[in-house]
């Protein structure tokens, strides 16, 4: 554990220690968990055993001013039990200690502050959200963790000002944080930057990240109206693309007919542009997405490009289905597309992706049994992913999930890249 | 002069016409919409006002089950519910505005919009939270008289106004001289008998006698009830911004 995680555990102890110390005016909630995970293919046998811990805390300091910390901390004991992962890997995410949403509430009459560490989520779809995009994220276990626990917070100021139908919210975030990836040998390690030619010796270096100052500082602007039943609103973000840019230089090796691929990643700013909506027409609900990213970085296969990178703009959509059906089972279908702009022939992505998502679910009506399938399709390459997932309910604090997940098609596809990760998994919690 | 006289002579005709109305009113009695907004009041104090309520859901093949909800309502179409308990539930706050609802998810940290459908749950639906009030979303008209232990009832019969409402029509006793409601019947589309409330325990609350359980019990499942009890009314002022979907995680 480095000194960060050092400062994290001790601020999540704080975070159980709290309730402790103080008196009645206090809300703890949280939960304990197991996730156990058997890889079905490739290397089979088991690849997790994590026991995890959230607890959040909130109370009220005084009227219009109220405190709120959570923190979460877990061990994954499948680093004791099997040697199947580079030490790297076990220093990464053997012990994972973070301070989660922290922050102090203000209400000011119709002025809202909320400062601190926190998550700002702006998205209107179920499934797949683009427009969540101040927040990054921690992809060490793919999709398949809890989006609470994937969703990094961040150090910001998030002020509302709400009128009857419309309201005006400006998030300032003054601590630059990226998504976080699992290091080389993790079980969902992305692909690495892609070596065309045997004749190519790579380099690759550590990204390079913007100092926290104020002018590297992030800054978003959102309008949300409420007219004649929709909800529309309007964003725009100025702030870092949280995945980094692989620039590369090529130069002549020493060795005859070889050449040094060096890949320097950088943190880049990123502005984007969205709108998001949603509508009730019963019974269903419908809702839409879309981003517009200036001179987003893609990278392309050109040699003659000088550092491996064009730029171009970057269209994004969701648009997605609500339907109850039966008595008992919600469905949600999401048309999910990525359209790059100008595009030209050297650049690696596909000039558009579509993905079709769909989930099915019993509803939250108390019963002791939850059936839930999740299904993730892109229509060009087949590429998808299927989790079917199974939950018994026994009792209002203690589930147990049995579920699975499968991914496939295309070698370089989001899903298909993980051909071999396919799993079945049990997950055991018990909330307070 | 020809103005004053003109003046005059509105204000000679308005004065009987006033008298004939409120004569009228007291012989012929109210129209049935006004026993049904008279009812309303009962139920609970209008306008703007506060409820703590109080769920328990009664299965025979399950244990009972206790939730309690903080309900927040501004005139007709906006109410706001904060669920209290169970700890667990915490933070599952659902918003109204007209017939649109939002139900917040903390675990993902969003307002989800919802349509009417995914609103029921249990005996007691969110509809019957969110909405108190019959009038408004609905067009009586007097069915009968009733003598119910010595006491006259009107039994009105609710036609729903659009299909947006809960409930398709309800039948609705109300005392004849206090405007009290007794009980209601809801039925479906088809005009099947769903469930039954039980207006009961009148209480003196924010000004008048208030009905502080509502025995709910449903009519296609034996055995399965639910009790609504208002532990808590008050009249009171809020602030639009907690009817914006955007402050249902600060409710």
């Amino acid at each position: 554990m480095n000194a960060k995680a050092l400062i994290s555990s001790l601020a999540t102890i704080l975070v159980y220690a709290l309730p402790c110390l103080a008196g009645q005016n206090i809300s703890v909630t949280g939960y304990l968990r197991n996730g156990t995970d058997y890889r079905l293919s490739g290397a089979t046998g088991f690849v997790k055993s994590k026991y995890s811990i959230f607890s959040r805390l909130n109370t009220e300091i005084m009227p219009s001013l109220d405190l709120t910390l959570a923190g979460n901390f877990s061990y994954d004991a499948i680093f004791g039990l099997r040697d199947i992962y580079p030490s790297e890997v076990k220093d990464d995410q053997e012990f994972v200690a973070r301070l989660q949403d922290s922050y102090v509430d203000i209400g000011l009459s119709n002025l809202n502050l909320r400062i601190g560490k926190q998550q700002i989520v702006w998205g209107e779809a179920i499934l797949v959200s683009i427009a969540d995009i101040i927040n990054p994220q921690d992809l060490r276990e793919f999709i398949l963790s809890e989006l609470e626990e994937r969703r990094i917070p961040l150090w910001s100021i998030d002020a509302k000002y709400f009128f009857s139908n419309l309201s005006i919210e400006g998030v300032w975030v003054w601590i630059n944080e990226f998504n976080k990836l699992g290091v080389e040998g993790s079980e969902f390690e992305f692909q690495a930057f892609e070596n065309s030619s045997s004749s190519a010796i790579l380099v690759s270096n550590a990204p390079k990240k913007p100092t926290n100052s104020i002018e590297n500082s992030e800054l978003a602007l959102r309008l949300s109206c409420y007219v004649g039943g929709w909800d529309v609103n309007f964003f725009h973000f100025y702030g870092f693309n949280h995945n980094s840019t692989p620039y590369r230089t090529i130069a002549n090796a020493p060795e005859p007919e070889k050449v040094i691929v060096t890949v320097n990643p950088e943190y880049e700013r990123s502005e984007v542009i969205g709108i998001t909506f949603a509508k009730t027409i019963e019974p269903v609900v419908i809702r839409g997405e879309a981003t517009y990213t200036f001179q987003a970085p893609f990278v392309t296969s050109k040699i003659s490009d000088a550092d491996g990178i064009v730029k171009n703009g970057y269209l994004n959509c969701v648009l997605g289905v609500d339907c109850p059906f039966f008595k008992n089972v919600e469905a949600y279908l999401q048309l999910f597309q990525d359209i790059i702009l100008n595009y030209n022939d050297g650049i690696d992505q596909d000039k558009t992706r579509t993905y079709l998502i769909f989930l099915l679910q019993s509803p939250m009506s108390g019963r002791k049994i939850d059936l839930k399938c999740e299904f993730a399709f892109r229509v060009e390459n087949n590429d998808y992913f299927v989790r079917p997932q199974f939950t018994y309910h026994f009792s209002d604090n203690f589930k147990s999930s049995l579920g699975a997940a499968f991914f496939g098609g295309s070698r370089d596809g989001m899903f298909g890249e993980f051909w071999d990760r396919d799993r079945v998994f049990v997950n055991m919690t018990l909330s307070f | 002069m020809k103005n004053i006289y003109k003046h005059g002579i509105s204000m000679v005709l308005l004065v009987p016409v006033g008298w004939i109305i409120l004569f009228a009113s007291t012989v012929f009695g109210l129209t049935a919409d006004e026993i049904m907004e008279r009812a309303d009041r009962i139920r609970n104090p209008g306008e703007s006002y506060y409820v703590l309520a109080q769920i328990t859901s009664i299965r025979p093949d399950a244990e009972e089950r206790v939730e309690q909800y903080e309900v927040f309502v501004k005139g007709r179409d906006k109410t706001a519910v904060r669920t209290i308990y169970p700890k667990m539930q915490r933070g599952r706050n659902l918003l109204m505005r007209g017939y649109d609802l939002w139900f917040y998810l903390p675990k993902i940290r969003k307002p989800v919009r919802i349509s009417l459908q995914q609103r029921l749950l249990g005996q007691v639906s969110n509809g019957d939270i969110v909405r108190a009030d019959f009038s408004g979303d609905y067009k009586a008209s007097i069915l009968r008289t009733e003598v119910i232990d010595g006491l006259e009832y009107y039994v009105l019969d609710l036609l729903a106004r659009n299909r947006r409402v809960t409930y398709n029509r309800i039948w609705y006793w109300v005392n004849k001289n206090n405007h009290r409601p007794l009980k209601a019947e809801f039925y479906t589309l088809s005009d099947k008998l769903l469930k039954t409330c039980h207006f009961t325990e009148y209480k003196f609350i924010a000004g008048d006698y208030r009905p502080v359980k509502m025995v709910i019990e449903d009519n296609l499942l034996i055995g399965h009830k639910s009790i609504l009890e208002y532990l808590k009314i008050e009249r009171r002022n809020f602030p639009d911004k907690i009817f914006n979907k955007n402050y249902l995680d600060k409710l």
